[in-house]
């Protein structure tokens, strides 16, 4: 070829193709999608917590996409029916994942609703879950101190007692605040 | 001053060049085969019905909850929905979740485990001499009255407990006598009062 | 409605490939007088087949291994040419490479920091700057924006101007790039080391410090542009079309993907992936493709298999793997249509790879004994290489039936080494080897590191992609079965997590000796500039003009 121009245009055509296909069209298929009934928005303290989870960089191991049965036995782990597009509603930016090191976490408010499991599965993950690797998250919690009235102890096994900072209760807050076990209706045209 | 390696540069071959030979027929064989057989699988699967809910949607599962099927296993419940915290051998985490085996609670009046699982547990609680603090959460949203009935039955009876099953009648009278209630029953205390031992 | 969406869908593709194929013939036909003229001209009776390598311990040895009797030297006029253009582009290549192999070793150390981590969770945990969630995607981050991106672009400008026989023009915008773009990465890795993440894979940097590898991107781009406009060649070879693809792909991608406040739900993570497989596709993929393709044939003297082969690779590549990216939601909440229409094209690229596997392959065919005695050819060969396996691998494992499995494990991570790692990050090393003399005028001072490199790097890297591809499958297929607790699935890994540890491991040592290898080069090149300058002799003052 001894066109650069040309090779430039036709590079930039091409990509723009695949940009207005795996994109655009669905940017346009899915912008008036709206929140299903059953989904609540974030309370101030979850949406605190959805920024802790990714500031910890959870979705390295965790995804939050529950496959539909016919691919895959997701929801015979109790990880919930398949997701839909408009679960994901309320989700800026979008924290799918890609990596099942640990489970799926799209309901996992649902499936472990307990706070004081949450915290203590933060403090020390081998604790609860014998085998974990998930890496401990002390760090958001003060040992040693006194427990003021206001604090969220959490009684280690063995004796002794953390204190979960503003930060472990946000992010327990926000894993509680996943469920999403409310049936949606599939759209229009789609039941054969 | 920059200097380069002109020896290293003397030596080189020349700039290279691509020869004017065609592609192996092969190729084009190739290109025809994966062009004929990726429009034939985009016209059978692009669309196939499900266009918006998300890749190979089965409607009916988007419909429904996963159902647990036929037959309630307690068993099972108990180790999707408690042995997270209460662990499988039931002896809970000493410090941090009670134990169930052997424990007073589970063992005594069937209305108070029911109750417990209803509405949760906050305060304070005595579990075999030891003081537990901490907040179990309520199912009553979560399991129906059959579930919990089974999973207290796996409870009362697994582990050397020796308690008698546990009626759905029972969980069903909890939940109606708690039906008011938003937050969790506080310790001990509040417990023994709302549900007398009968 | 559906339907008809699909069926138009379906014939836009067979259109789109029946003029792929249409293209590349009309080029062809109208290129191959030329090129057959040229082919004459430029490989007279008796000299094709010279092989020629910077660190060949024996040039000797590496002629001889090609049967061939010892070349002519390059007529004058040639010599002139590489001389100019490797003078003008010395200043910004060293200073992209230099930052490169700096970003590369801080990589690879997070990595193996990483990869520990997994099976050994109680190590660095007490800190949030070093837990498991930090690390990861500081070392995602270094390797993609600071080595791959940074030598990437180190290559091309190195590469260009020999390309288009004229000297790199505004070389100076390009050092400003390069500084630019290490503030950026500096920020960056604060960034990501204090916990502010725009959260979204590949795209962790805030947006605000994006702004900086615009500014960089941009600066270094100026003189690319400005050569390109004074080239002196009326044919373009094939590397100057992949850098020039390269140049304008990555900045509308990056800009696209990172333009704060459009994207929301479900859309994000389409946006998101069609970006992430893009930076290896159309970034690194194109830069080392045009590395190989200048490197082989140098090296062994002879010239590409095929011109019409050259061109169908590029343009399906360019048609193909810019669509491949939802083949990463597979499964996931996005339209089934979008997702069909990537694992199409995911398919699809076996077209591409192929092509260029016949193209590079067959040019280095019968002169594969030149690889014992050529480092560079051995990186670049095996580079090349590891992009058909990385790509057919690719291919097959974007088909559902596979997907299923191997999607959410750490078979994927081992595919993105392949990809990464074994095909990009290997040509870079060929292409550094080879052009550090070029550009130092030193001569690599320790020939042998470059084969403990090699050989670390290489039994690394096979560890590292054999085991944790079996670990992956055997970590999927436990996923997949209901009856097995979730927590199989992760003891069934550990024994395979281990060992790519001790393969990153010899990886990273590999980097240590490439990086203090590069550091010997440098520390010769300014003994021989001392040298030069204080003995003022006039052989020393040599001036190449």
């Amino acid at each position: 070829m001894n066109a650069a121009l040309g090779t430039a245009f036709g590079a930039v055509g091409l990509l723009a193709l695949a940009g207005s296909l795996l994109v655009g069209a669905p940017y346009a298929q899915l912008r008036g999608e709206g929140a299903p009934a059953g989904l609540r928005p974030y309370t101030a303290e979850a949406a605190r917590g959805r920024e802790a989870y990714m500031a910890l960089g959870c979705i390295y191991c965790h995804s939050q996409q529950p496959r539909d049965p016919r691919q895959a036995p997701d929801a015979e782990r109790g990880w919930g029916r398949p997701s839909v597009p408009a679960d994901y509603a309320y989700d800026h930016p979008h924290l799918l994942g890609t990596m099942r090191t640990g489970p799926d976490l799209f309901n996992i408010g649902a499936r472990q609703p307990s706070r004081d499991w949450h915290l203590l599965h933060l403090y020390d993950p081998r604790a609860v879950v014998p085998g974990s690797i998930m890496p401990a998250h002390r760090f958001l919690f003060d040992v040693g101190g006194a427990a003021g009235p206001e604090d969220v102890v959490v009684n280690l096994p063995g004796g002794g007692t953390a204190v979960a900072r503003p930060e472990a209760l946000d992010l327990v807050a926000y894993l509680l605040s996943l469920d999403h076990t409310y049936p949606v209706a599939p759209a229009e045209g789609s039941v054969p | 001053m920059i200097r380069l390696n002109h020896e290293a540069l003397a030596r080189e071959n020349r700039e290279p060049i691509e020869a004017p030979r065609r592609m192996p027929p092969v190729f084009a064989a190739l290109v025809v085969a994966l062009a004929a057989w990726g429009a034939a699988y985009l016209w059978r699967d692009a669309g196939e019905g499900r266009f918006g809910e998300g890749d190979q949607r089965t409607p009916a599962a988007l419909l429904v909850r996963p159902a647990s099927g036929g037959a309630i296993d307690g068993k099972a419940l108990y180790e999707a929905r408690c042995a997270a915290c209460h662990q499988a051998s039931g002896l809970g985490l000493p410090g941090a979740f009670p134990p169930l085996a052997g424990s007073e609670w589970v063992l005594g009046a069937a209305s108070r485990p029911a109750s417990i699982v209803v509405a949760g547990l906050g305060g304070s609680i005595q579990v075999k001499g030891h003081a537990y603090q901490g907040a179990m959460p309520a199912f009553r949203d979560q399991l129906s009255d059959a579930e919990i009935a089974a999973i207290l039955t796996y409870a009362r009876g697994a582990w050397g407990n020796g308690a008698p099953p546990v009626e759905v009648d029972t969980v069903a009278a909890a939940r109606a006598a708690l039906a008011d209630r938003a937050g969790p029953i506080e310790g001990e205390a509040e417990l023994v009062r709302l549900v007398p031992s009968p | 409605m559906n339907d008809t969406l699909a069926r138009l869908l379906a014939l836009c593709f067979l259109v789109a490939v029946v003029g792929l194929l249409g293209l590349v013939w009309a080029v062809s036909r109208r290129q191959f007088t030329h090129l057959a003229a040229g082919a004459r001209v430029i490989f007279g009776p008796g000299e094709e087949g010279r092989a020629e390598d910077p660190v060949a311990p024996s040039p000797a040895l590496l002629q001889r291994s090609l049967g061939v009797p010892p070349p002519a030297a390059s007529p004058p006029a040639d010599v002139a040419d590489r001389t100019r253009a490797d003078r003008s582009s010395r200043g910004p290549v060293l200073w992209f490479v230099v930052s490169a192999v700096v970003w590369l070793l801080l990589g690879s150390l997070l990595g193996v920091l990483a990869s520990v981590k997994m099976h050994w969770p109680e190590v660095l945990d007490a800190s949030v700057y070093t837990t498991f969630g930090r690390v990861r995607p500081l070392h995602l981050n270094i390797i993609a924006y600071g080595w791959l991106s940074m030598a990437g672009v180190g290559v091309a400008l190195w590469l260009l101007p020999r390309l288009l026989r004229t000297p790199l023009r505004g070389g100076r915008w390009a050092v400003a790039g390069a500084l630019v773009w290490n503030v950026g990465m500096v920020l960056g890795v604060a960034a990501l080391l204090t916990g502010h993440t725009e959260g979204v894979e590949w795209l962790e940097f805030p947006w605000q410090i994006d702004l900086f590898f615009v500014v960089g991107g941009a600066l270094a781009g100026v003189p690319l542009l400005l050569t390109l406009q004074h080239r002196r060649v009326e044919h373009l070879y094939v590397s100057t079309w992949y850098i020039i693809a390269a140049l304008v792909w990555f900045p509308i991608l990056f800009v696209v993907a990172n333009v704060p406040g459009v994207h929301f739900g479900v859309e994000h993570a389409l946006v998101n992936w069609w970006f992430a497989h893009n930076v290896l596709g159309l970034w690194f993929t194109p830069m080392s493709l045009a590395a190989a393709y200048y490197l082989i044939p140098k090296i062994v003297g002879r010239p590409i298999h095929s011109y019409q082969l050259s061109l169908l690779a590029f343009w399906a590549l360019a048609l193909f793997y810019s669509q491949v990216g939802v083949h990463h939601l597979i499964g996931g909440p996005v339209p089934t249509w979008v997702v069909t229409l990537s694992i199409v094209t995911s398919v699809a690229m076996c077209v591409p790879v192929l092509a260029t596997a016949v193209n590079l392959h067959f040019t280095a065919f019968d002169r594969l004994a030149a690889l014992r005695h050529s480092p560079t050819l051995r990186f670049v060969v095996l580079g090349a290489m590891m992009y058909t396996v990385a790509s057919v691998q690719g291919s097959l494992h974007a088909l559902r039936s596979l997907n299923t499995l191997t999607h959410f494990t750490h078979y994927t991570v081992a595919h993105a080494h392949l990809g990464a790692y074994g095909f990009n990050t290997f040509v870079f090393f060929g292409a550094v080897y080879f052009l550090m003399p070029r550009i130092t005028g030193a001569e690599w001072p320790w020939p042998r590191l470059v084969s403990a490199h090699f050989a670390l790097v290489v039994a690394g890297f096979a560890v590292y992609v054999v085991f944790l591809s079996i670990g992956g499958l055997l970590q999927g297929a436990a996923m997949l079965d209901a009856s097995r607790p979730f927590m199989e699935s992760v003891e069934v890994t550990l024994p395979y997590l281990l060992a790519r540890s001790v393969g990153g491991t010899l990886m990273t040592l590999g980097h240590v000796v490439f990086a203090a290898h590069v550091g010997g080069i440098l520390w010769a090149a300014s003994r021989r500039r001392a040298a030069a300058a204080t003995s003022m002799a006039p052989a020393a003052q040599e001036v190449l003009s």
